[in-house]
């Protein structure tokens, strides 16, 4: 099924191709999507290089219904899934969401709400939401008790699992009104959080999210004011070893 | 293993820390061989600045009570290590009690400028006494929120709390920030200053002796190193991570 009044910003990230990909298999497909490019001698941090990719996708294993958009295959990239899905896109020179390019670009589309799927670390700025659009994010961590950067890390220490949530995005950093959250168990292998386990959980939900939009014809907010919590950064490596290596299960 | 963290100039080369490989339990070992070499070095000033001397004396014993809280023999195990970083600093007659400058926090305000060494001295004197301040929490955030995004600490910040200005290789600023993060974590064990107290002593350890020295009071840096390490481990301990030294 193809969302008529849905469209996609989307670098592509591992994040962006197992959202396109767990969007295929519940035919959930956006109408449109547009595409931020970056240079291609420099990868950016949310980018998986071949080799990396593919030995985290191997870790990717298990059953666990709650972990099944984690069995993407993160080495597709999501031009040649476009266009096998026949997706309308085009392509921005810019990679930055506040580009004016980019605004406009968005501005002119029929669609009312985007996925946001763009490169980590951009904050929309006042002239990508004054174009009327709903920015459709899923942050990964459980809101509004974990925002920031790495919160899955700083969950799993703390308690033992991972979170998701979506949120319409708004100026404020994951304060925007949610959707829908949820909280995932640890997955057998830690090791592959960053670039597979993460994207899967926001997949699970981005599906779950869009589940709703359609069997209530319009959106349900679990959360509508998402105030409070705490504001994390990006973990340091000793306590993201911590996290991985973590024998003691119990909260 | 090295560990990488720490081994070049952090104030001229910040890491990011985005996306840091897995290495397994080798790389916490690296980690605390790291950590127990920088507490030997000697960086001390020749007279000790105070009112840093003065907080550090009380700050000690709070940080041993607080830590034989969390876990039983833990406030020895961080009297030990600063033993063997010869890091024992006892308060002296006639050092003045912090209450002054606790109370100092609730005359910050972000409509007006903030001098960060003032700041830093309020925040760490709150948490020595029994004044209650829930100004403590939000201002040590604001500080990590600026921090966090620049990986430097400036000398003040103008109204708003925004850009920082002046001078931002203030290694007495890092260190007064560290002891801040130290107490912070061991009253509440809020992953997030653990993870912030181990950047900033990242960059304390990535600096050269003769930078360090002269900025810093008799046993500073050995006290919030040992702090960090004794948090680590009784966070490791508790998840059940092995982390014995290499």
């Amino acid at each position: 099924m193809r969302l008529n009044d849905l469209g996609m910003i989307a670098g592509d990230t591992s994040r962006s191709r197992a959202y396109l990909q767990a969007l295929a298999r519940h035919e959930l497909l956006p109408n449109y999507v547009l595409m931020l490019e970056q240079s291609p001698d420099k990868p950016l941090p949310s980018q998986l290089g071949i080799s990396q990719s593919t030995s985290e996708s191997e870790r990717a294993n298990g059953v666990d219904e709650c972990w099944s958009e984690a069995h993407f295959d993160a080495n597709q990239p999501i031009k040649a899934l476009l266009d096998e899905l026949g997706i309308a896109f085009e392509i921005s020179a810019s990679k930055d969401i506040n580009d004016p390019s980019v605004v406009e670009a968005i501005r002119r589309r029929s669609e009312t709400t985007f996925i946001y799927s763009g490169f980590g670390g951009a904050l929309l700025r006042k002239e990508a939401l004054s174009t009327g659009k709903h920015f459709l994010h899923v942050h990964g961590g459980y809101l509004p008790d974990y925002k920031g950067s790495t919160t899955n890390y700083y969950s799993l220490i703390a308690e033992n699992t991972l979170g998701a949530s979506a949120i319409f995005l708004n100026e404020e950093i994951d304060c925007g009104p949610v959707l829908l959250r949820r909280k995932f168990p640890p997955p057998e292998s830690r090791q592959a959080i960053d670039h597979i386990y993460d994207s899967g959980a926001r997949a699970k939900v981005l599906v779950e999210t869009l589940q709703s939009y359609l069997k209530f014809g319009g959106w349900k907010f679990e959360l509508p004011i998402n105030t409070g919590g705490e504001t994390y950064y990006i973990i340091h490596p000793v306590l993201k070893h911590i996290a991985i290596l973590a024998k003691d299960q119990g909260v | 293993m090295n560990y990488l963290y720490s081994q070049i100039n952090r104030l001229e080369e910040p890491h990011n820390y985005m996306y840091t490989p897995f290495q397994g339990e080798a790389f916490l070992q690296s980690y605390q061989s790291s950590r127990m070499a920088a507490m030997h070095r000697h960086v001390a000033a020749e007279h000790d600045t105070e009112p840093d001397h003065m907080l550090m004396t009380f700050a000690l014993p709070a940080l041993e009570k607080l830590f034989d809280t969390a876990s039983h023999g833990s406030g020895k195990k961080f009297r030990a290590l600063l033993e063997s970083g010869s890091a024992i600093s006892e308060r002296r007659d006639g050092d003045d009690y912090p209450d002054d400058l606790a109370k100092s926090l609730d005359t910050l305000a972000t409509s007006a400028p903030v001098t960060t060494l003032d700041l830093l001295h309020a925040l760490i004197a709150v948490q020595l006494t029994d004044i209650q301040s829930a100004n403590a929490k939000i201002w040590l955030d604001r500080l990590i929120q600026r921090f966090e995004v620049t990986k430097i600490l400036y000398e003040r910040y103008p109204a708003g709390f925004r850009k920082g200005e002046g001078v931002k290789t203030s290694v007495r600023l890092y260190w007064l920030f560290a002891l801040a993060l130290c107490l912070f974590y061991a009253r509440s064990n809020g992953l997030k200053y653990l993870s912030v107290l181990l950047k900033v002593c990242d960059l304390l350890c990535s600096l050269p002796e003769n930078v360090l020295r002269g900025h810093i009071p008799e046993h500073g840096l050995s006290s919030v190193l040992a702090a960090e390490i004794v948090s680590v481990q009784l966070l490791a301990e508790k998840k059940g991570v092995s982390f014995a030294p290499e």
